[in-house]
């Protein structure tokens, strides 16, 4: 594996951790009252750590200039680019 | 001398709209999944939770309703998506091999018609939202709101499952949450109740035969992504998981939030209204999500037909002149009139997947080369248009007979005239 895609690696595998993280903030919305600035706040903080980890979890192929120039994509069997 | 593919750089906006796409630029399932879960996720969800929350069915018909018919889409996706795997090609060029090169100018043109009253609608409904927050004019709304359009939809499958991997991921867990806990507020009694913004269904299969006409237009569409998957496995399992999970199981649970937030007394529906009641600003967020990936899917979608009426220009300038074209049709003041023109058009689509399942799955067995307009040079095969004349006719009839799956009877109705028609052909040969 290259040093590329053991960096990817290290950038997917912290989106997993925030968007397990968000979730258990997501879930504290169980907590509180419906509406309740408790439960907005459960809610918001869980979102923006959630999607900022599906970002790097599964939209990984933004930090790699390959794909902006439209010559590699995520797939099985080419998860990732191969080190230039 | 190159090819028009060959002469074309391939840069970022490059969508493989004119070449099969190639391995090395495939897709995982999940991808595939959450772009398909972009496209038939829309606030119509919200909405479809109140109808089914107050139409005073129990929830064990409202989810054998959803189960039911979902199964049949589900069925119809992973064959017609299989096409797309096998061709590797956007539907707008497959369906040369069964209308005729010239054959399939008529039917793209006819869904860019039918689907760009959907994408003007969705910008219409983003830039509403952010005037009726900001209190902006319409008029600058709505060019805001075609630019997030635009930007989600200007390199095709690349930009759509973007933004679908950031926010479809964020529905299927927060908004599933959130319907968990509004169950649990309401103690479960979300189903069942008679409300003025409750759907009308005097029969069991009333209700099935909505949520078959829920999706099944979007089911020809399928080989737009289906061509990205690896194989028609990985393309069964996305199919798989974007309709059981999200029209089966997340349809099903939307009445929660609909049956808090409304009093029985609201006419309608709102899906900003449920999102505002129960997750405040976020969900209004949320829903201007729902909303922004299907309309982005839409813009994607018909470029790519555009690409087959005149390959010269390319798909990203189609994308753009059509989000402009939209926002023009909006200033205009004629989109709802529009939008009952493509109503009235969504009569034509059933009968489309019948035309495609005969075409590759029963022609083959039955001795008929799927190639064969393109090997004869025949430009228009009239077979293919009679087929779909006669099945859009029967779902006309049935529906105003107010006889139960409108859909797939057009269907059927134009897979055997179709097969027939093309066998009569071949004898004649």
């Amino acid at each position: 594996m290259g040093r590329r895609a053991r960096t990817l690696k290290i950038i997917r595998g912290i989106g997993v951790a925030l968007m397990v993280i968000g979730f258990l903030v997501g879930l504290g919305i169980f907590t509180t009252e419906p509406l309740s600035p408790a439960f907005l706040r459960y809610f918001a903080i869980g979102t923006g750590i959630f999607m900022l980890g599906s970002l790097l979890y599964m939209g990984y192929e933004v930090f790699v200039p390959e794909f902006w120039r439209g010559e590699w994509a995520p797939g099985p069997g080419h998860e990732y680019p191969p080190d230039p | 001398m190159k090819s028009l593919s060959e002469q074309r750089e391939k840069g970022f906006l490059y969508d493989w709209e004119l070449e099969r796409v190639p391995e090395r630029m495939t897709r995982p399932w999940w991808d595939i999944a959450f772009v398909q879960i972009g496209l038939f996720l829309s606030g119509f969800m919200l909405m479809t939770g109140g109808l089914f929350a107050g139409c005073g069915w129990p929830w064990w018909a409202v989810f054998l309703w959803l189960l039911i018919g979902n199964l049949v889409i589900l069925a119809l996706y992973i064959l017609i998506g299989h096409i797309g795997v096998k061709e590797r090609l956007p539907l707008a060029f497959i369906a040369e091999k069964v209308f005729g090169p010239k054959g399939a100018k008529a039917f793209n043109f006819a869904v860019l018609l039918g689907a760009l009253a959907w994408g003007a609608l969705g910008i219409h409904m983003l830039a509403l939202a952010i005037t009726d927050l900001v209190g902006i004019s319409i008029y600058i709304t709505a060019w805001i709101a075609a630019l997030f359009v635009w930007l989600s939809s200007v390199a095709g499958y690349k930009t759509i499952s973007l933004l679908s991997k950031i926010s479809i991921p964020w529905f299927l867990v927060f908004l599933f949450v959130a319907m968990i806990y509004y169950g649990f507020q309401l103690n479960w009694n979300a189903w069942g109740l008679k409300t003025a913004y409750g759907g009308v269904f005097p029969t069991f299969w009333d209700g099935v035969t909505f949520v078959v006409g829920l999706n099944i237009m979007a089911a020809f569409l399928q080989p737009n992504s289906s061509r990205y998957a690896r194989s028609t496995k990985d393309f069964a399992k996305a199919s798989a998981l974007s309709v059981m999970y999200g029209m089966v199981i997340m349809h099903f649970l939307a009445a929660t939030l609909a049956a808090y937030a409304l009093s029985p007394e609201e006419p309608f529906a709102d899906p900003f209204k449920i999102g505002l009641r129960t997750m405040g600003i976020v969900g209004a967020v949320m829903v201007w999500l729902l909303i922004w990936t299907t309309a982005d899917n839409d813009f994607w979608h018909i470029s790519l037909s555009m690409v087959q009426l005149y390959p010269k220009i390319r798909r990203w300038i189609y994308d753009t002149i059509l989000v402009v074209a939209s926002v023009i049709i909006i200033y205009s003041g004629i989109l709802y009139r529009y939008i009952d023109f493509a109503t009235f058009l969504a009569i034509l689509w059933p009968a489309v997947p019948g035309i495609l399942i005969a075409h590759y799955y029963l022609l083959p067995r039955l001795g008929v080369d799927p190639n064969v307009m393109i090997s004869r040079r025949i430009s228009v095969n009239w077979i293919a248009f009679g087929a779909w004349l006669l099945g859009a006719i029967s779902a006309y009839l049935t529906k105003t007979a107010g006889k139960p799956f409108p859909e797939l009877v057009a269907l059927v109705i134009a897979l055997i005239v179709y097969t027939l028609g093309m066998l009569a052909y071949r004898s004649r040969r």
